[in-house]
């Protein structure tokens, strides 16, 4: 039950765009006392089904560029695999320490995340920043942006 | 070429820390997306869950190999996720996402204290 619960909760933050799955591995190593190494794969596992249904939703808002996600997915990948071996070399101990400077590092940002994006505002980079976690658009420096999508394109050849 | 060793360098990155430490990874992809990219936030977000899509699942099977992968807890957990996702993304637009970013990032930063000393 208390799983279900810790489930419910980071599924509400995550659909309310707030980084609950980072939450998730502490919940479940000092609410539940799973292994550090256990924590992080249930945290992959379930995120499988979740994405699945929330690819599908944002795909028919038009908002998943499949291309652009291909070539990203390609690095992530090989990432990943370095990543999971390093993980599961690791002594439980040790990767929890490194969990926890990670956590700390995202802890900051969401919470100072806010006025980074309002000095890149007075910079002129960023229009309505506010607006971000209504999942609004923020209009971005165009020449920055369409610069980016020419070279994307260029790419693609 | 130039863009394409970006691109190469923020998968593998992003891809790094979802192996590693068994969390999504859209925290590093979608500013990344936003700031080096110049992609807009909501295409950023969607684009990066298809993403962290085939990361995880290569991700999970590396566990699940390592005998780190404990798929009834992982079902207990999925099952209060889906619900709690639903009732997520209806509050979304009445309540205010500003604090509670600042309230969890506190959170984190207990959390991450308590994990590291």
């Amino acid at each position: 039950m208390l799983i279900f619960v810790i489930g419910l909760l980071m599924g509400i933050l995550s659909g309310l765009a707030i980084g609950g799955g980072t939450l998730l591995v502490p919940a479940l190593i000092y609410l539940v006392g799973t292994e550090q190494h256990i924590a992080q794969g249930v945290s992959l596992a379930a995120f499988i089904p979740t994405a699945i249904v929330a690819v599908i939703t944002h795909h028919h808002q038009g908002n998943v560029k499949f291309r652009l996600a291909g070539y990203l997915a390609i690095g992530s990948i090989v990432g990943a695999v370095f990543g999971s071996l390093i993980a599961s070399s690791l002594d439980a101990q040790v990767l929890k320490k490194i969990f926890g400077i990670f956590l700390i590092g995202m802890g900051i940002y969401e919470y100072v995340g806010k006025s980074k994006l309002e000095r890149l505002k007075e910079k002129g980079g960023l229009k309505e920043p506010s607006s971000q976690q209504m999942g609004k658009v923020i209009p971005l420096h165009k020449p920055l942006r369409t610069k980016a999508k020419a070279e994307v394109k260029v790419k693609k050849k | 070429m130039q863009n394409m060793a970006k691109l190469g360098f923020i998968g593998l990155i992003s891809g790094m820390v979802n192996g590693l430490l068994g969390i999504g990874g859209g925290t590093i992809l979608i500013p990344a997306m936003i700031f080096l990219l110049g992609e807009k936030q909501h295409k950023a977000h969607g684009t990066s869950l298809a993403i962290i899509l085939p990361t995880a699942l290569v991700s999970a099977l590396i566990y699940y190999f390592h005998s780190y992968l404990d798929l009834n807890l992982t079902l207990k957990v999925v099952s209060g996720a889906v619900i709690g996702g639903y009732i997520g993304a209806k509050l979304m637009s009445r309540i205010p996402a500003k604090s509670l970013k600042k309230l969890f990032g506190i959170f984190m930063i207990v959390a991450g204290l308590r994990m590291v000393f």
